[in-house]
């Protein structure tokens, strides 16, 4: 398959799947996902890819949903757009089972992170087996600063119930450093030592044989659904389409109002301009 | 009972058993477990002691399983090249668990002393005290995976988060005491030369505060955390991480990677033995994963 959003690769064992509009910050719309989906299915029955590495290209590991409202309706569906009960149903189940999908694919998943790494791009990296960082990048989920809800569940199981809390209500980001405290990622590395960092994982465990890693793998995500892991994905995607659907009241900021009248840039940064006091 | 693979001595309010077969570093044999678990059950007995300090003799905690594969039946997978039962192995992996669950459940205060290595089963062991005081350059590890197995370890995730685990899991590297300190595997890591003393004042704490309202009332806390532990998913984890451990020991003949000529533990160990298996299980990994070692003294 010719992909045009990502990029996919294979060498020594390892496959990488880079994140490719740098020019957007590697925003996810609706066309990357879809690749983003194509090249880990081809990945995992693949017996020369031992692990998977996901990085994004230029600037960012990747910003999150692209706001832009063009081919978006699959990650950012327009609140105002009238859709069936049943489609928005689906969609949220399609949602649901892509970050399920790539959490439990039979092959170990490392996200190199460096830049932005927000919404959906934190999403991402957050449902990777291993996520390690340079210094500079910058994790966190805006989403409700639009009235929107993260609709991944892991957040509690990695960071705590008071840290999600702290991160989720108030949308800020939190530097590769401190997401090291809190164990949202591995380890962060100074910048110039990220790559070299995470091919020196990836090649150990393509050393390992990939039977014994699907099963390592299958047991620890095992304990994590008996942990509780399983329903959440669920109710969380199930409070996100609420979310999703509810109308804004007057003088309460639309992000989709906004977007429209005076342009994506403007919308962003009057959704995050109250919030300038957070570090 | 008289012990040989292990001591058990009782003084006071603290109990201590001690893995013994230091010139093994103190590797898990199946006799050793029956001892284990006779002198566990003891102290269990013991209605004076209050806290149970568990250490190995010589220079280690203990490497994990003994992969000698003498008197081993019960501690080691077997080579899958035999025809095990899969009723036998089953059996085994959840007498493992239970035994691992009777410390994490045992009403009395735990605490593991670690120094030098501390190895997959004795991990296991280490991780199922309430609490674990290491020196700092004691080395902690699962190998497991390197020989193809998961681990059957419920508590990691608990312990030290899910990304943590994944990446001790996946490569089978190993950290030292500081390390394992920082990431909450260990509740605290001191110097080799204090070890001792660390672990007698934790254990004297322990012992006066279980005194404070009376013993009883730290049991019914204890007990209480436990019901919230397998709420939290601990009990059926435990089935899970078992099963899916015998799912990675039954590495069908025909059908595993050792047939697709990659690494097989036991011919080598048969061939040229066990320290030189040991060695090209860990060695093609050192380049990637730096492995740290314990200090001689």
């Amino acid at each position: 398959m010719g992909y045009k959003n990502i990029i996919y690769e294979k060498k020594d064992g390892v496959g990488y799947i880079t994140l490719n509009r740098p020019d957007k910050l590697n925003a996810i719309n609706d066309v990357l996902l879809e690749e983003l989906d194509a090249a880990f299915a081809a990945a995992e029955p693949d017996l020369e890819v031992k692990v998977v590495v996901v990085k994004g290209a230029g600037q960012a590991f990747s910003v999150g949903q692209d706001l832009s409202g063009v081919e978006t309706s699959e990650v950012l569906p327009d609140p105002r757009k009238p859709v069936s009960r049943k489609k928005q149903l689906e969609a949220e189940r399609r949602r649901n089972r892509r970050w399920e999908y790539i959490f439990n694919l039979a092959k170990p998943t490392i996200a190199q992170v460096h830049g932005y790494c927000l919404g959906f791009g934190c999403n991402l990296a957050m449902v990777c087996d291993i996520t390690i960082a340079s210094e500079d990048a910058l994790f966190g989920d805006p989403s409700i600063r639009m009235g929107l809800l993260s609709d991944m569940p892991l957040w509690i199981w990695l960071v705590g119930i008071k840290k999600t809390r702290e991160l989720l209500y108030s949308g800020r980001y939190i530097t590769a450093t401190e997401a090291e405290q809190f164990a949202l990622i591995n380890k962060a590395v100074p910048k110039d030592k990220l790559e070299s960092e995470v091919l020196k994982l990836a090649k150990g465990i393509s050393l390992l044989p990939g039977d014994g890693l699907a099963n390592c793998k299958d047991g620890i995500n095992s304990v994590m659904e008996a942990r509780g892991l399983g329903e959440a994905w669920r109710f969380t995607n199930e409070m996100q389409l609420v979310m999703q659907q509810h109308s804004r009241e007057t003088g309460e900021f639309d992000f989709f109002e906004v977007r429209e009248k005076k342009g994506l840039k403007a919308a962003i940064e009057e959704r995050d301009a109250p919030f300038k006091g957070f570090p | 009972m008289k012990y040989e693979n292990v001591l058990l001595e009782i003084e006071g309010k603290i109990a201590t058993i001690t893995l013994n077969r230091p010139e093994k570093l103190n590797a898990i044999n199946d006799a050793m477990l029956r001892e284990f678990e006779a002198a566990l059950d003891e102290v269990r007995r013991d209605p004076d002691s209050l806290v149970l300090v568990i250490r190995g003799a010589g220079n280690a905690f203990s490497v994990g399983q003994d992969l000698s594969g003498v008197g081993t039946g019960e501690v080691m997978p077997p080579n899958p090249r035999s025809k095990a039962y899969l009723s036998d192995m089953l059996v085994g992996a959840m007498r493992n668990n239970f035994r691992w669950q009777s410390i994490f459940e045992l009403h009395k205060w735990t605490i593991a002393q670690v120094h030098g290595y501390c190895f997959a089963a004795g991990l296991d062991l280490a991780m199922s005290c309430r609490a674990i005081v290491a020196t700092e350059d004691a080395v902690f590890g699962d190998p497991s995976i390197r020989m193809a197995l998961s681990s059957p370890n419920p508590l990691w995730t608990y312990r030290v988060g899910l990304k943590k685990t994944k990446e001790l899991l996946f490569t089978g590297k190993y950290i030292d005491g500081k390390e394992a300190e920082k990431i909450g595997l260990v509740m605290k890591a001191v110097p080799a030369a204090k070890l001792e003393d660390e672990v007698n004042l934790t254990a004297e704490t322990f012992a006066k505060s279980a005194g404070i309202g009376g013993f009883d009332q730290e049991v019914l806390v204890w007990a209480t955390n436990m019901a919230k532990l397998d709420l939290g998913g601990l009990a059926a984890a435990r089935r899970l991480a078992a099963n899916v451990h015998v799912l990675s020991a039954i590495q069908r003949p025909g059908r595993s990677i050792i047939d697709r000529g990659e690494f097989n533990f036991y011919d080598i160990r048969d061939e040229k033995g066990l320290n030189a298996a040991i060695e090209a299980r860990d060695a093609p990994f050192r380049e990637y994963f730096p492995q740290p070692q314990p200090r001689r003294s």
